[in-house]
């Protein structure tokens, strides 16, 4: 009985689970039933209508240049593609009989590169063609065979969808994959909903697919083509339908060129040559902090008193320059000028734009014959082509002109989404529809702490760095064609932006841009120390590895100066300086130091050789006894702004403290010290200021001015007195600052004395010097050390 | 008409063999001249080559970074039979023992009985002689009747090369060479005679045989070379077989010629010297003497310093007033002339002590007004790097030669001894982390630097 039991039990699973396969079965045939591709039909449509459009190369013959003296990089891409014997491919499909062929237009970058296209059919069979159009409702480009279509190949025969598809509806996409297999990949579509509900807004989800894609339905019949990923079915998206691609008119390469030719007159003729000069750097501020008034620039060398700019006339008196120059070189314009038809007109320079990478020039006298306003209709709308004019330097004024158009948006900064361009145009360049109306400006946009960003990133670096050094980073000094990654700042600025950006002149201007006199480019901001680097063995004998992070933060103060804002604060040396907040920024600054500029100036000339030896160059040039004040952290403080308010958080006597100060401007240094220069008797000297004083143990009541220079072959030089000396009276007179030493030898000269006598003093000891007036045509130094010269 | 031929051929013969006579004649002379000079020569050389000794000095030498021993050479000359011989201070400076190779190629160890930095002068002894002997010795020549043109031996060891002769002019008698704050007290024969390292020490010898100078001085290649007037040399060796040691007085004073043609300052007045400055502290600065004042009597005897060679004397003159005891001096300011009473002092070390702090692969030095001015106006009193043994713990750690050490483990320092100490006890204890905390001056910063000398590179 029991067995019997048994065997029924088991009989009973063992059909329960035989009817559970059974189902399991029919779900998947139902699941297949309903996602059945129709392969074959699809591969029978379309594949005799895929090919591949080569773009052959040539040089460009157009100045390359991108001011570094190198080819800009698409133009390098072409000549490794020449000297690879490559050809640029992108897959195309045939739309007609009359031979058209849609294919992409982001390869390659540069028009002027092409020299002639072919297409390859799927046969192999080669077929010459040529630039059609541009497609303006959808991206893409046309390209039409130079000959009758080739029997083996076939135009795409599109079948009618009338309705809008929906997620019911099974759309699939063919592509033509150009690897070894060559093969066509069928995929089915998504459908992407909106998000919230809505029964609007909805969207084709393609499959990734290369170049070109198919798209099929149901049955499989082709119905349209597309570049893109995702089309949006709404009524802002772009046309996908077969018919509809047909009957785009687009722009021919023929209304293209006299667009362009159009623009580039425009151009010509509305931008004008800028040309911006620079004080120089007189040599005995030489030895000040480099990078300070280093005057850098893509377009020019280094330490260039002269930039060439472009601007647009854009009101009566005013040019808009697609660009920044840096605050340090702002500071230090000397004389700015517009070429009018001809003529150099006067012009200055009135701001640079707080939100965009653009500045303001504005003429002295006159109006400008030709202007370009902003306001206007024109935009620069989704995927309809636009131009992209940069105006530049070669061989005089260089206007270049490119299309391109924007399809997607991605996401940057603040979170907001900004488009993405196609093709790459110069950041720098003014924006034109296909009317030929200024409709923007391809920038960069400028960001509410970007002149902090480099200290609130030091931590990355390590060390900081002369702002001048992230200029293309920051200051939109840069024109070049960067990628576009996350976190970049190039932005369209749409005419309708950019005209409300001028209209709110001048309180959108930068404050922290603008032109100095000369003496207020030299003066300096403080806290009033001087610092040194940690190590991660110090903070750890002080037991401060923790509020250091091991040495890494930190500055150590090494001198303070009397009456700073660190002496009131009550800093005193061997505190560490750790971080400095700033109101704007998100973090407070870390300090850290480098340890290359530490001030660290070993003195060669202890060794007592005697004068009468210089001849023979054994003595040692003198070096300069004191510290310059333009270090890293005066710069950051210059950086941050006179008068903002900050707090600083530093160590003493192991315990961390805080403290808030305003950022003064600082005494005069030597960079900014009154200065009385002769050049009759080449001599420059100036006042005695305070780092100078400290640097020698010298206190207040003290008086001397400083020789900073000493020109060769003069009286001066006869004199023997020397750089960083002082001079501390003259025919026993005190010298208490240069005004007073002017007038002790003016006065010498009036009473018609043939010198005067120099008490002069170098570390302490003092020596006198005949500073004779009527010393010229004395021979120079060099003179008396070559042999045989009369 | 009569043949002249033979009138010609007559006189043409009588023209050659007068030219052939007086070709011989000159060829003689020549050869006389030539036999004078070699026997001239000869003749100095013969006098004086016995006593050129070649001084072999063992010196300890502090600037590596570490105390080292090294034999260093230079050259000396024995000034009497009883072996007394002259070299220059800074061939012998620091030696542990002098050992000297005489003519006769013995090697006999000296001793040294005193030496002059400030001259550079330093008098050896060699080992008394076998009775009835005496060593060959040369004599001193009046060096104040020696004039440009003359010429002139220099007797040495150049680059180690004993006993060698080169042979020049005076190519200058009294030449002033402006040192800041050495060999103020002479002036130099300089000499085109090659002098190379190695000369140091050495006589500078006249055709007569007799020393008019002790080489010093010498730019390689360039022919110049620098002796040490005999004068000067018998002055010092004087003072230092007398006391071992010259002690002279210290002013304060910086003075320059009336006519300085190097600087181009020239002062119109028919006597003095120049004041071109005063030292902070010192006895001028207390006696109210300012720079810019002339000086024309010390003690009521006139000074003259027209032109820098007179500087030297001037200066000995100052060196030599009684220490302690205060003098008269008579100056000019503007056009004012005032007394001033100065008491001068004893010029002090003329060089820090120094310390080799060997666990630290550095050697240590005091701070001096004259070896090291520089850090001196930094820094009054304290102790720097002198050197840095590469590779060493100071070095690997940051510690720089010229780094004054204000504190060692937060403990001030300001002597000599206080480092030693320090470095005593830290070394001695070995339970301790073997790092310590300098906080050093640079070019007048302060520093932190932890000198980490966990390594000893002597074991290794």
């Amino acid at each position: 009985m029991a067995s019997i039991e048994r065997s029924q039990a088991w009989m009973c699973g063992l059909g329960i689970l035989l009817i559970l396969c059974a189902l399991g079965v029919s779900g998947e045939q139902a699941a297949d039933e309903a996602q059945e591709v129709p392969w074959q039909t699809i591969q029978q449509e379309v594949s005799w209508s895929f090919v591949v459009v080569h773009f052959h190369l040539k040089k460009s013959e157009h100045p390359s240049a991108d001011g570094e003296d190198r080819y800009d990089s698409e133009q390098r891409a072409a000549m490794e593609y020449i000297l690879d014997k490559n050809t640029v491919e992108t897959v195309g499909v045939i739309l007609s009989e009359s031979g058209e062929v849609l294919t992409l237009e982001r390869q390659p970058q540069l028009s002027e590169v092409v020299d002639h296209i072919t297409v390859r059919g799927w046969d192999g069979a080669v077929v010459p063609a040529q630039a059609d159009r541009l497609l303006t409702k959808a991206p893409g480009r046309i390209v039409r065979l130079a000959e009758a279509l080739p029997e083996e190949w076939r135009a795409l025969s599109f079948a009618e969808l009338a309705e809008t598809p929906t997620p019911e509806m099974r759309l699939f996409v063919a592509a033509l994959g150009i690897d070894e297999q060559q093969r066509i990949s069928i995929k089915p579509c998504g459908y992407g909903l909106t998000w919230g509900g809505e029964t609007t807004g909805h969207s084709l989800q393609l499959p990734n697919f290369y170049h070109v894609g198919v798209l099929c339905s149901a049955a499989g019949r082709p119905v349209g083509v597309t570049i893109q990923r995702e089309i949006d079915l709404g009524p802002a998206g772009t046309i996908w339908r077969g018919g509809d691609i047909l009957a785009d008119p687009g722009i021919s390469v023929e209304q293209q060129r006299q667009l362009e030719g159009r623009l580039k007159k425009e151009f010509a003729e509305h931008v004008y040559e800028i040309t911006v000069t620079f004080r120089p750097q007189s040599r005995e501020d030489g030895y000040d902090f480099p990078g300070r008034y280093r005057y850098e620039g893509p377009y020019s060398r280094r330490g260039s008193q002269e930039r060439l700019l472009y601007g647009l006339g854009f009101a009566s008196a005013k040019l808009l320059v697609p660009e920044i120059l840096s605050a340090e070189m702002v500071a230090g314009i000397d004389t700015i000028s517009v070429e009018i038809d001809g003529r150099q007109v006067p012009a200055r320079f009135d701001g640079a734009l707080q939100e965009c990478s653009a500045m303001v020039i504005g003429l002295e006298e006159g109006e400008l014959p030709r202007t370009m306003a902003f306001a206007g209709e024109a935009t620069v709308a989704r995927i309809k082509p636009f131009w992209g004019v940069s105006v530049r330097e070669m061989a005089g004024k260089d206007v270049r002109v490119r299309y391109t158009r924007w399809i997607e948006k991605r996401q940057g900064y603040a979170d907001k989404w900004y488009p993405v361009l196609d093709r790459s145009v110069r950041v720098g360049s003014w924006l034109v529809d296909d009317q030929g109306r200024l409709a923007g400006l391809c920038g960069r946009m400028r960001r509410a702490q970007d002149r902090l960003r480099p200290y609130l990133l030091a931590s990355r670096y390590g060390s900081y760095r002369s702002p001048s050094y992230f200029a293309s980073e920051y200051m939109g000094g840069g024109m070049g064609y960067e990628p576009y990654p996350r976190g970049s700042t190039r932005k369209l600025f749409e005419g309708a932006e950019l005209a409300r950006l001028l209209d709110n002149l001048p309180a959108g201007y930068d404050e922290h841009i603008r032109h100095m006199t000369k003496d207020e480019q030299k003066r300096r901001v403080w806290l009033g120390v001087e610092y040194t680097a940690l190590s991660k063995e110090m903070v750890k004998q002080m037991d401060l590895r923790e509020p250091t992070e091991d040495g890494r933060l930190g500055m150590m103060i090494n001198r303070v100066y009397p009456g700073s804002p660190a002496a009131r604060a009550g800093l005193v040396e061997g505190n560490i300086l750790l971080t400095l907040a700033v109101p704007e920024a998100p973090w407070p600054i870390e300090l850290t130091v480098n340890e290359r500029d530490d001030y660290d100036m070993p003195d060669y000339d202890e060794a007592d050789i005697p004068r009468e030896f210089e001849a023979m160059g054994l003595r040692m040039p003198r070096r300069r006894p004191w510290p310059s004040r333009g270090n890293p952290l005066t710069q950051m403080l210059a950086d941050i702004g006179l008068g903002t308010r900050v707090s600083i958080r530093y160590i003493h006597n192991g315990q961390i403290e805080e403290k808030e100060f305003e950022i003064e401007r600082a005494p005069r240094d030597m960079l900014s010290a009154a200065k009385y220069k002769n050049e009759e008797l080449g001599l420059t000297v100036k006042d005695l200021t305070y780092e100078v004083r400290a640097g020698l143990h010298l206190d207040e009541s003290e008086r001397a001015v400083v020789i900073t220079e000493v020109e060769q072959g003069t009286a001066a030089a006869l004199a023997r007195i020397n750089r960083f000396e002082l001079i501390r009276a003259v025919d026993g007179q005190p010298v208490d600052d240069v005004e007073v030493f002017e007038k002790l030898l003016a006065d010498a000269q009036e009473a018609e004395k043939e010198s005067v006598r120099l008490t002069v003093e170098y570390m302490g000891k003092t020596r006198l010097a005949d500073l004779k007036f009527d010393a010229q045509g004395a021979p120079g130094l060099l003179k008396s050390l070559l042999p045989g010269l009369p | 008409m009569r043949d002249r031929t033979p009138l010609i051929s007559l006189s043409r013969l009588a023209v050659f063999i007068l030219s052939v006579l007086r070709l011989c004649c000159a060829g003689q002379i020549f050869g006389q001249e030539q036999a004078d000079l070699r026997q001239m020569i000869n003749r100095a050389k013969s006098d004086v080559f016995p006593a050129l000794i070649f001084v072999k000095p063992i010196v300890e030498d502090y600037g590596s970074g570490e105390k080292k021993q090294q034999e260093v050479f230079g050259s000396g000359v024995v000034v009497s039979s009883d072996g007394y011989a002259v070299t220059n201070w800074h061939v012998v400076d620091k030696a542990v023992t002098i050992n000297c190779v005489l003519h006769d190629k013995r090697q006999v160890e000296v001793e040294l009985i005193g030496s002059d930095r400030d001259t550079d002068l330093a008098l050896l002894k060699l080992p008394d002689p076998a009775p009835g002997q005496t060593y060959p010795c040369a004599g001193f020549a009046d060096s104040s009747h020696v004039q440009e043109g003359d010429f002139v031996m220099a007797l040495g060891s150049p680059f180690g090369f004993q006993r060698s002769i080169s042979l020049g002019i005076v190519s200058n008698a009294q030449r002033y060479i402006g040192f800041e704050s050495e060999h103020k007290y002479n002036t130099w024969i300089q000499t085109d005679a090659a002098i190379n390292p190695g000369n140091s020490g050495g006589p500078l010898i006249d055709t007569e045989g007799r020393i008019v100078g002790v080489n010093t001085l010498g730019v390689s290649g360039s022919g110049l070379g620098f002796s040490i007037p005999a004068s000067m040399v018998q002055t010092v060796m004087t003072q230092l077989k007398q006391d071992g040691q010259v002690v002279r007085a210290y002013t304060g004073l910086r003075l320059q010629a009336l006519k300085d043609f190097h600087s181009n300052t020239f002062v119109d007045v028919a006597l003095g010297v120049l004041i071109t400055g005063v030292e902070e502290n010192s006895p001028a600065a207390e006696a109210g003497i300012r720079a810019g004042d002339i000086l024309q009597r010390i003690d009521g005897q006139v000074v003259e310093g027209t032109y820098a060679e007179m500087l030297p004397a001037i200066w000995c003159r100052l060196a030599d007033l009684r220490i302690g005891t205060p003098v008269s001096l008579e100056l000019q300011r503007g056009s004012e002339t005032f007394q001033a009473t100065i008491t001068p002092e004893e010029k002090g070390q003329l060089e820090g002590d120094d310390l080799d702090c060997r666990r630290w692969n550095m050697t240590v030095k005091e701070i001096n007004k004259y070896r090291t001015p520089r850090l001196y106006y930094l820094q009054k009193k304290g102790v720097y790097i002198q050197g840095v043994k590469r590779p060493g713990n100071a070095v690997s750690s940051g510690l720089n030669r010229r780094d004054i050490i204000v504190k060692i483990d937060g403990m001030p320092v300001e002597t000599i001894d206080q480092v030693g100490k320090i470095y005593e006890r830290i070394i001695a204890d070995e339970q301790r982390e073997k790092k310590v905390m300098f906080e050093v001056l640079r070019s007048g910063l302060r520093k932190w630097i932890v000198l980490d000398y966990r390594r000893d590179y002597d074991e290794e």
